[in-house]
């Protein structure tokens, strides 16, 4: 009898042990679950600027209308409007690597503020949609009531770039910490992403004023983001970027370098 | 008696244990890479009339010249679809081979008491690719008399069909034959890293020659073992189909670029020093983890299923292969930007 349960303690342990091992073996190991997300907010998704009445093409068309006629509000709009375009660009740029990174503890302490992020934009922009959907006869209608739309648009849309704001923070982070490629991930594409980062935080606590942010936010992400990345793709055999990127390192706004980082010219 | 039996069991598995986990930790002997690379060179000279090497143009791409009959000879002489492939596959065989045999004398010229475990880890997997294109060298040949005597015989009664299919087994066969010997110069490769002789060298040519191997890789994924297996040219055009034969152009243009670097003689090199060196090697490196995602792309966007089951309609195919638009943009951008600077760059490291 005592042999008896020494020997099934001992299995019990073994059991124990490797479980915990496989366990161990077969858990997230990957990506695939925030880069799912991702792809399918960038494909068909609220960041998709191509599908055919989709999210984004329903709030842009209604942000055009209502900048129109909302005098006072005009600048909040274009501005929401605007980092809307550009959420679009930078969702693209990451889309096209997520897939490709590797799963370390950078990934894990973030991966749960970019689907956060990612799920509170998303559900905004449903919300948005479904305002928008839901008031077609206003917003079609007098300058007025299109005006007095935007005031029950503007806390969904503050908390959409809100949300938006963390997304791409958290990305940020993961693409620094788990992009293994050098040529797309380097000291220029921290620069570019997190200045772009903190450019948008600026809009957005000034969302109702007229300011250089908005137009640093687009002039970074369509020159350094779009069409292939090149500029970061080919920043290891730039030495003058190189210098350009080392000094604005060191000397952050005060570096001779920064305007033209803000206005796209590196 | 039964607890004599069940310890006897456990001795037996305990044993079993340490013989299959110590048994991957012992290294070959370079008297065995020795032996198997002679075997690999008999084996050649054997063919040397198929597998025919012209000394003079070593380290180029023209240093096998492997003919496939007159009746094929002549229309992949022609530039005809699909034969047309055979040049390339018969390039790239050319410069794995042209490496392995200007390097192998660093592994096999190595004395036992100078290989570390990490060299002998390395030299466990270029013996068996090294026996594995060996025993595939005998194949291949009687696969491309086949294919000769098929056109030879039958060349004006079969159509084209007929012939294709044929061609396109001989193409499978030459495809394993090929990757088999790119294994091998791959392996080597390690092996010589493992060995740390390139840390401190300021040989140009090697270095050159070692980055050119690294690189052969991008071609052979692409050509031979992504597109090589069916018939691109006939499937469903498309806007698709399009963008995939722009990304082929201009991986034909970046083939002859990488050719020139290939056929770098010493005496069109600059001068290096090791730092100078050291810094090629890293760019190679840096490129060649980009690549890694490049050959990730391709394997996923898996472009003979794209053809042949979505009928090279990406809208389809996205609805079950989510990330085949990501995967086609990251094959895009590497063919037509990552890989054109980095030759530019390379080439402008180490060429006069």
């Amino acid at each position: 009898m005592k042999k008896g349960i020494i020997i099934t303690s001992i299995f019990i342990v073994i059991a124990v042990v490797l479980t915990i091992v496989f366990i161990n073996l077969f858990r997230e190991k990957d990506t695939r679950d925030l880069s799912n997300q991702v792809v399918n907010a960038v494909q068909g998704g609220y960041l998709d600027d191509e599908k055919e009445d989709g999210e984004f093409q329903k709030i842009d068309e209604y942000f055009a209308v209502v900048s129109a006629s909302a005098n006072e509000y005009e600048v909040e709009i274009r501005n929401v409007q605007r980092l809307y375009h550009s959420y679009v660009i930078m969702a693209d740029f990451y889309n096209n690597e997520m897939v490709f990174t590797e799963f370390n503890d950078v990934y894990k302490e973030n991966k749960k503020n970019a689907i956060n992020g990612l799920n509170e934009a998303k559900q905004k922009a449903e919300e948005m949609v479904e305002y928008i959907d839901s008031n077609a006869e206003k917003i079609s209608g007098s300058t007025y009531w299109q005006a007095r739309t935007w005031v029950d648009v503007r806390d969904m849309a503050f908390t959409f770039v809100d949300a938006n704001n963390k997304l791409f923070d958290a990305l940020q982070n993961i693409y620094q910490g788990c992009v293994t490629s050098k040529l797309a991930n380097n000291d220029f594409s921290t620069l570019v992403l997190k200045t772009i980062n903190s450019e948008a935080k600026n809009v957005r606590e000034n969302i109702s004023e007229e300011m250089l942010s908005i137009d640093c936010v687009v002039n970074m992400t369509t020159t350094y983001l779009q069409n292939g990345y090149t500029k970061i793709m080919n920043y290891l055999y730039d030495a003058s970027l190189q210098t350009a990127v080392a000094d604005i390192n060191k000397n952050g706004e005060e570096s001779s370098y920064y305007q033209n980082l803000l206005n796209g010219t590196l | 008696m039964k607890k004599t039996k069940i310890l006897s069991l456990a001795l037996i598995f305990v044993c079993l244990a340490c013989v299959v986990t110590f048994a991957g930790c012992g290294g070959l002997s370079v008297k065995t890479i020795q032996d198997s690379m002679q075997s690999m060179n008999d084996k050649l000279a054997e063919y040397s009339t198929i597998l025919v090497k012209d000394d003079d143009l070593h380290n180029t791409i023209n240093y096998y010249q492997i003919s496939y009959g007159e009746d094929v000879d002549g229309l992949v002489s022609k530039g005809e679809e699909n034969y047309k492939d055979l040049k390339i596959y018969n390039s790239i065989f050319s410069i794995a081979m042209s490496y392995i045999e200007e390097n192998h004398v660093v592994i096999t010229n190595l004395t036992d008491e100078e290989t570390n475990d990490a060299t002998k880890a390395k030299l466990n997997g270029l013996n068996e690719s090294i026996t594995s294109f060996t025993s595939e060298i005998g194949n291949f040949v009687e696969k491309r008399n086949s294919l000769e005597k098929f056109f030879a015989d039958y060349s004006d009664t079969v159509g084209e069909a007929d012939k294709l299919v044929k061609l396109r087994e001989f193409k499978r066969e030459y495809a394993n034959f090929v990757n088999k010997s790119v294994l091998v110069s791959t392996n080597l490769s390690d092996a010589v890293v493992a060995t740390g002789v390139l840390d401190d060298l300021d040989n140009v040519l090697l270095i050159k020659n070692y980055v050119c191997n690294k690189i052969l890789k991008v071609f052979n994924e692409f050509f031979i073992n992504e597109m090589g297996d069916f018939n691109w040219s006939e499937s469903d055009n498309s806007a698709t189909k399009e963008e995939i034969n722009t990304i082929i152009q201009n991986l034909e243009t970046q083939f002859g670029v990488f050719q020139q670097i290939v056929n770098l003689k010493a005496e069109n090199l600059k001068e290096l020093t090791v730092e100078d060196l050291n810094a090629i090697k890293q760019e190679a490196n840096n490129f060649m983890t980009e690549a890694d995602n490049f050959f990730e792309a391709l394997k996923g966007l898996d472009i003979s299923n794209l053809a042949t089951n979505y009928l090279n309609d990406i809208d389809e195919y996205v609805k079950d292969n989510l990330y085949a638009k990501v995967y086609l943009d990251k094959v895009s951008q590497f063919v037509e930007e990552t890989l054109p600077s980095y030759l530019i760059q390379f080439n402008l490291s180490v060429s006069k």
